[in-house]
């Protein structure tokens, strides 16, 4: 399943797939994989995640 | 002191060296990001498998040792390289991060083209494909295609992900 929130966020503070691959220390296909929901990041990427993107896990990775 | 693998040991560390100076080449720190460690994983487990199956015709039709079995040997461990090199260069497990990937493109032709010209060379002094591929298992021809599919996969997956993040 696509994470839009994701994508919405990183978008929200304009920034590039790239640009916030080198924040979290990932490479960009990675951002790229768990916008489209291809890949499920662990706990430890979905904070790092967040804390670049100044939002919760909630906000960003629950499923309602 | 037998020196006929001198030279081509020497190359083989030319070469070890020229990568990890081509890997120390570029900013920042290089590592494999954790989806990038399950890529290679996949890609390592289908490499195997497609080494596996291509040697069934080895076991099944050449267990008397005939010379056509070299080319079947050849054609599983570089096909199985192939398929290692190609899924992890098309799902970003290839490269670690911040790694020149230009540099490592030039390489992979200047190999590519080095093995291919010594199969070219081998071909005008008389030598038919099927004789290099079947004598000596053809390494310098398999080597030259392998790299040569690396080489052309890395691009296009470059012009991919550039119009992905357009």
């Amino acid at each position: 399943m696509k994470n839009l929130r994701l994508k919405a966020a990183r978008a929200a503070m304009d920034l590039s797939q790239q640009q916030l691959a080198d924040m979290v220390g990932v490479s960009r296909q990675t951002i790229s994989s768990i916008e489209k929901g291809d890949y499920n990041p662990s706990i430890k990427l979905c904070i790092a995640i967040c804390k670049v993107l100044d939002r919760t896990l909630d906000q960003l990775f629950w499923e309602e | 002191m037998n020196v006929n693998f001198l030279f081509p040991a020497l190359l083989l560390i030319a070469v070890i060296l020229l990568i990890k100076v081509i890997d120390a080449m570029g900013k920042g720190e290089k590592e494999y990001d954790e989806r990038q460690a399950l890529v290679r994983g996949k890609a390592a487990r289908y490499g195997y498998m497609t080494t596996l199956i291509l040697l069934m015709p080895v076991i099944v039709l050449f267990y008397n040792g005939q010379r056509e079995a070299g080319l079947f040997v050849s054609l599983a461990f570089f096909g199985g390289l192939g398929v290692y090199a190609v899924y992890n260069i098309w799902n970003g497990g290839f490269f670690r991060r911040n790694q020149n990937i230009t540099h490592y493109m030039v390489l992979c032709f200047v190999v590519a083209g080095i093995n291919l010209l010594t199969t070219f060379l081998r071909i005008r002094e008389g030598q038919s494909l099927w004789e290099i591929t079947t004598e000596r298992g053809g390494s310098n021809f398999f080597l030259g295609i392998l790299f040569a599919v690396i080489g052309v996969v890395i691009p296009l997956r470059i012009f991919a992900d550039r119009k992905e993040e357009e």
